[in-house]
């Protein structure tokens, strides 16, 4: 983990690197937490901010710490989520960056958080939403260990980093769903012609239609509360034969 | 750019006569590109193509391909890329389906995979009766059919209780199921897995030069038989099959395998 404030060589290349980190997310193995710490840490590597954390809002809307550049940021943020008090939760309430200069004229706004900041080392916060148009997933806390703002460069790169966050996550989320509707689909697909292999099999081996084995083995799955396509599943394995199906009888 | 040939794709797909939104967009974009058809597949296992919906020439070529197990939509699936033949008189990618599908007045091929990400559900395959390379304009029309039928599939299939398909998709992949019921009568003629059966069928239309629809009906009719005993003359219980044999009597059910419950 790199300490904060350090020199980058070239930090347009590390911004850039950081952006396609960013718009990779439609790779097979990503992974929400690692791509979190790393944009958290790159923030600290381009000098932007001397630690980080990063908070998204789970299924019941409530704020989680994701990921933090150090330690006792990590500390910091459990303590802001938890009191429901701070930055990052004003900033994701509202959906608007929430700036402060100077902590210690604070120190009422956040009677809880602030006190914790000064005492973890933090004289300055800035806090980002992670979001798109409405929709508000998060917020990105970027702590200072000197007092003052970020300059118009920095903010504008801050938040370019935070939109492209909020887009890959989005589409991290699209595609995490598409995968689920991928299995059923195949799911349902494989299902659907082990049954008909199964009215074939069923019909040679009775010597009837595949209507009739269609039947027979609906009438069986009814009877015994068991799925078509498992019973089609038993029939195609040989574990279900022609005295196991009987026929019907009128 | 890629907005205005959606949107293009989208009237083109409202002009079309009503039927079934995979079908109005394989029209569409057959129309848009000057095709003769279009088809949309969907994979099972990776490999065999079902179709999803096709206009009619896309339909005979979807089927040709799910006869002769390789084509463009299966390359274009498995490769997760853009397949472009602009002659399949030069093609060297399916020895056995590019006569043919010439054979069936076709000259070149496009074929989208229906992709994203590590999801990859089939593909749109566009085809023309003329040779030719596809102009950049093209092309993107093209990909933005296959985005568009990506996100159809997945619209139309995300609300389905699980197990069950779609019933758009299952009428479009209607066309397989005598297929697969003959795989099974002839699984259980010679003992063998249906994918095996399937492979022999296919094997057997091929050297025949019949359609595997053709070959399934005469196996479903029960004029053909593929194991050497004369004629269907199985009784009722009769069980050739000499898999595992759990008796006459079926104990609770078992799930999906004989392990431990």
């Amino acid at each position: 983990m790199s300490p904060a404030r350090t020199a980058v060589a070239d930090p347009e290349r590390l911004l850039i690197a950081t952006f396609v980190a960013a718009a990779d997310t439609l790779v097979e193995d990503f992974d929400v937490v690692d791509f979190l710490s790393t944009l958290a840490e790159r923030v600290v590597e381009l000098g932007f901010a001397s630690e980080v954390g990063i908070l998204l809002a789970d299924e019941a809307g409530d704020l989680q710490v994701l990921a933090a550049s150090h330690e006792r940021t990590h500390l910091l943020e459990l303590f802001q989520v938890q009191r429901e008090q701070g930055p990052c939760q004003d900033c994701f309430t509202s959906g608007t960056t929430v700036s402060v200069h100077d902590l210690e004229q604070e120190r009422e706004r956040w009677p809880q958080f602030t006190p914790r900041a000064l005492e973890t080392g933090f004289l300055a916060v800035h806090a980002v939403p992670l979001r798109l148009r409405g929709t508000v997933l998060g917020a990105m806390n970027l702590f200072h260990e000197q007092p003052g703002g970020l300059d118009e460069d920095a903010g504008r790169a801050i938040q370019a980093l935070a939109d492209v966050a909020t887009i890959g996550l989005l589409q991290q989320r699209e595609v995490h769903r598409a995968h689920m509707v991928q299995a059923q689909l195949q799911h349902a697909l494989n299902s659907r012609i082990g049954i008909e292999q199964a009215k074939g099999v069923l019909a040679e081996r009775a010597g009837i239609s595949v209507d009739d084995a269609f039947d027979r083995m609906r009438r069986f799955a009814r009877g015994r509360n068991r799925k078509m396509a498992d019973v089609a599943g038993d029939v195609v394995a040989g574990r279900l034969g022609t005295d196991d199906l009987p026929r019907r009888r009128r | 750019m890629v907005h205005a040939q959606r949107l293009k794709l989208l009237e083109a797909m409202a002009s079309q006569p009503t039927g079934p939104e995979t079908l109005r967009l394989c029209a569409a974009a057959a129309q848009l590109l000057g095709a003769a058809g279009a088809g949309l597949t969907i994979a099972v296992d990776g490999s065999t193509v079902e179709l999803g919906a096709a206009t009619a020439v896309g339909a005979q070529l979807a089927e040709l391909e799910f006869a002769l197990g390789q084509g463009p939509a299966t390359t274009a699936h498995q490769d997760g890329v853009l397949i472009e033949v602009p002659d399949l008189a030069l093609d060297r990618m399916w020895p056995v389906l590019a006569p043919a599908a010439m054979a069936l007045d076709l000259r070149a091929v496009v074929s989208l995979p229906l992709r994203r990400g590590s999801i990859r559900l089939g593909a749109l395959t566009v085809c023309w009766a003329d040779p030719g390379a596809r102009d950049d304009e093209e092309l993107g029309i093209a990909l933005s059919a296959g985005r568009l039928a990506l996100d159809l599939v997945l619209a139309m299939q995300t609300s389905q209780p699980d197990g069950q398909l779609d019933e758009i998709l299952a009428d479009g992949a209607a066309f397989t199921a005598p297929i697969h019921q003959a795989s099974g009568m002839i699984a259980a003629q010679l003992g063998v897995p249906v994918g095996t059966a399937l492979t022999l069928l296919r094997a057997r239309a091929f050297a025949d030069g019949s359609t595997l629809a053709d070959l399934a009906t005469e196996v479903l009719g029960r004029r053909l038989r593929f194991d050497t005993e004369p004629g269907p003359d199985a009784g009722p219980t009769a069980r050739p099959d000499p898999g595992p044999d759990i008796g006459p009597d079926i104990g609770p059910p078992t799930g999906s395998g004989p392990g431990p419950p």
